[in-house]
This record gives structure tokens, sequence and C-alpha cells, in this order.
């Protein structure tokens, strides 16, 4: 069933939806559970110029998304460890952007 | 049986379908399959909600932060609080029991589907309208496979058996 194309405010109703039930959900899943949950509420952040159309599209931003799409939950489910470095190796990424935008 | 452990070996949880819908027969193929598992005291606990129609799981989606994709369907696995008895954390090994017979069921007629623990059962309850002794405890999303996962690792059998007598 393709996803359609959901207006600005419904795409706004359900990333809210989510972040609230995902705050539900940390108070009694494993530990791992919540950074899945915020790297998931940054894939569905990242597809917001989709549907509000006054945002430009972020490459940089959706390539981490297309990242992290791909790999957490497998990385989550069976190897920890790696999900754990996964999650490293992003925040260096993005350090490197912020340096490449904020410092000339 | 060689045939049954190879279904049990190959079956994996699958959260990417593709969008073709899942006929109504083959999902009551499954519960009638679910229906006929084990239960201490055959206290038969468990109770399902069909979710199909569009909306209807794309608000379940919205208050399951474990539910990736876009299944076609999604079985609401409940327990019947009238049928729990005092021993009722068994009745999770009764559900567990429905649930493998399920997925094997799934699996053998091109099915693929993964159980989804992560989700706000308060609020699926609200939304599906259910009875305040009908008590979500599991979404299985359902569909046919749009990816082909390596199993995750199991630990060799000699590390499982603890004991010899």
């Amino acid at each position: 069933m393709p996803e359609k194309v959901k207006s600005g405010e419904e795409y706004l109703f359900e990333i809210g939806a989510f972040l609230i039930s995902s705050a539900k959900g940390c108070l009694g899943e494993p530990k791992l559970y919540g950074p899945l949950r915020l790297l998931t509420a940054f894939s569905k952040m990242a597809l917001l110029p989709e549907h509000v159309p006054c945002l430009k599209e972020d490459k940089f931003l959706l390539d981490l998304r297309g990242e992290i799409e791909e790999k957490v939950v497998p990385l989550v489910v069976s190897d920890p460890e790696k999900f754990k470095q996964f999650i490293k190796d992003l925040s260096v990424k993005l350090a490197g952007e912020i340096k490449k935008r904020k410092i000339k | 049986m060689e045939s049954l452990l190879r279904l049990i070996r190959e079956r994996r949880s699958i959260r990417e379908f593709t969008p073709q819908k899942v006929p109504l027969s083959d999902i009551e193929e499954l519960l009638e399959a679910a229906r006929w598992a084990p239960s201490g005291s055959n206290a038969q606990p468990w109770r399902f909600v069909i979710v199909t129609e569009g909306e209807a799981v794309e608000a379940l989606k919205m208050v399951s932060p474990g539910l990736f994709g876009e299944p076609p369907a999604i079985i609401v696995m409940c327990f019947n609080g009238e049928s729990l008895q005092s021993t009722s954390e068994l009745h999770y090994v009764d559900l567990g029991a429905a649930l493998q017979s399920l997925l094997l069921t799934a699996y053998s007629k091109g099915l693929d589907c993964c159980p989804i623990a992560s989700f706000d059962a308060e609020a699926v309850a609200e939304l599906l309208s259910l009875p305040s002794q009908i008590h979500p405890v599991l979404l299985v999303v359902l569909g046919y496979p749009n990816e082909n996962p390596h199993p995750p690792p199991r630990l060799p059998l000699n590390e499982l058996i603890v004991g010899r007598f």
C-alpha cells in the first residue's frame, strides 16, 4: 500500500504521535530502544520538506536518513555493539557537516 | 518433520512488504492455526482483531513506534481478561504458542509477519474501541515480503543445554 502524500499538518501530527508514543514506550522498553526511537524520529523529520513546501530538501539529512533506514533495525536486533558504533559514527559525520556549514 | 524444521529455520521477521493485499480468507486461516495452540487449563486466552483498512493501519502506526513500513494487514493479538487465571503470567506462554502457529502457517502460505511489542497498548485499545477485558499484547504485521534479511545469529545448541542427567 503506497503511502499517500500527507499534508504538512498531517505529517506534523504523525511525528507528534510517534514522539509521545515513544516516550511512553521508553518507560519500560530496553535502553537501546531510546536511541532507536530518536533515530527514527530523525528519519521522519528529514522527510518534512516532502510535506511542507516552504522547506528545502537537505541532502545531508536525507543521506543520513538513508543510512539510518538501512541499518538501524537490523543492527539493534542482531548486533547492539555495532548499533552503538553506528551512532558514534553518525555523530562524527554530523560534526564534520556542522564544521563545513558553520566554521569557514 | 524435516519440512516443519525447514519452515522454522527459514522464517524471518519481515518489516517491508509489497502493496499486495492479503485475502481475508488467508488471515482467517492463520487464526484457525493459532486457535489450536495449547494453553494452560485450556484457557484459550487469545483474542484477535484484524486490521486491513488503510486509515486504521495508519492510525495504529501513529501509536506504534516499533511498527515500520506499510503493512497491508495487522493482526492485533489480545488477552481476554475474563479467561485469565491466577497464573496469568503463564498465559504469555499460551500467546507465544499461538503466535508461532500463526507465523509458521503464514510462512507456509508465502506470507510473512513481524510480531511487534513496541506500541501503546492503551492507545490501541482506544483506537479499536476494544471492550475493557480485551488487552492488546502484540501487533503482528502481515503481508507479502519485500525484503530477504539474513537470519540473526542463534546461540549454538550446546550453550543452550545447561544440564544433562
